[in-house]
């Protein structure tokens, strides 16, 4: 990904005049198949394994050019931002009734994808679906809040199997704030909001711990040299199409067949 | 501050996070203290186009695979 424009103050200030989605490429393949049409519409093109464009708000149309990422359809964030102000003039938000609470389809990617933004993970949990809502909608006013806006991740599920990978999770409705190890692939709670709390002592919670901890920066190199070394392979949920990415893993491959006893 | 009852002690939980988001593993670290804002990502796209047709704002559509050689924990 692109940080030099996603973590640009501007872009971020003029984000929150759309509607973000980042996909998990090749971990759904409804969202692979719409990722594909967007990338190929200005010619045929194999779905790499990242994709930028802008689209207006049936989903459809598209206001930019698709590409790999946005420096390739903009050149400089100060062209993005402007293209951005000029989107967001021509589609004035309606207000909306409720706002979905911004997370990734299970907790095993939602625990993989905070790991790789370096943040922690806050998950609702309550078998009660009434509850589980409650949950739901104190977090996603957080979520777009100006306090935590983009420093944090969010999951809810009323499924307690799906939260076995979690240590001392033991089945407790609430808001469960997590932090995910360097490959996100394990959980640890590090504390457990009850789900009778105050929204506003949900807030001061998370904006006391998001103000002490750091986001975690990790080194690419070694990152990877070190998961290989341990033997982390994690499987995606349909088939990768990305040439480059599909011969780096073969060779990746054949390193962990040496390594393996 | 009271947010209710802890999972595990105030202070492991605070070594827990320095461990987790600073130390961590080789390979990773903290940057400064305090984890700066940033973009809020619908990562459900049924979810996010919903919610463009009810706003009527306007999609910034990125994808990335959130592995690198079957390593994950990075883009």
């Amino acid at each position: 990904m692109d940080r030099s424009f996603l973590s640009d103050p501007q872009i971020i200030e003029q984000s929150r005049n759309f509607v973000c989605i980042r996909l998990a490429t090749f971990e759904d393949k409804i969202e692979a198949n719409f990722l594909q049409e967007v990338y190929s519409a200005d010619g045929s093109r194999t779905l790499a394994n990242t994709v930028f464009a802008i689209l207006a708000p049936d989903g459809q149309e598209r206001l930019s050019r698709a590409h790999r990422a946005p420096n390739q359809v903009y050149g400089s964030p100060r062209n993005m931002v402007t293209a951005m102000k000029k989107i967001a003039a021509a589609y004035p938000a309606k207000a909306s009734e409720k706002t979905r609470l911004p997370q990734m389809k299970d907790f095993r990617l939602a625990l993989n994808v905070a790991s790789c933004d370096g943040v922690p993970l806050m998950v609702g949990f309550s078998e009660q679906k009434a509850k589980l809502a409650e949950l739901e909608n104190t977090l996603a006013k957080l979520a777009f809040s100006r306090e935590l806006a983009g420093k944090l991740h969010f999951y809810s599920t009323s499924d307690p199997a799906e939260l076995k990978s979690i240590k001392a999770f033991e089945g407790e409705s609430g808001y469960y704030f997590i932090g995910p190890n360097q490959f996100g692939d394990e959980a640890n709670v590090a504390e457990l909001v009850p789900a009778e709390t105050k929204p506003e002592l949900v807030a001061e919670f998370l904006v006391g711990f998001t103000s002490f901890l750091g986001k975690v920066e990790k080194d690419h190199r070694s990152h990877v040299r070190e998961g290989l070394e341990k033997g982390v392979d994690w499987q995606t949920e349909v088939p990768v199409t990305d040439r480059e990415a599909v011969r780096a893993k073969e060779r990746a491959d054949g390193q962990r067949k040496k390594q393996s006893p | 501050m009271k947010t209710g009852r802890r999972v595990v002690g105030f202070g492991v939980a605070i070594g827990l996070l320095m461990f987790v988001f600073a130390q961590g593993q080789d390979g990773q670290k903290a940057e400064e203290i305090g984890i700066p804002s940033g973009i809020v990502w619908y990562g459900v796209l049924s979810d996010g186009l919903n919610e463009a047709r009810e706003t009527g704002k306007p999609i910034l559509l990125l994808s990335a695979a959130p592995n690198c050689v079957g390593v994950s924990g990075i883009w």
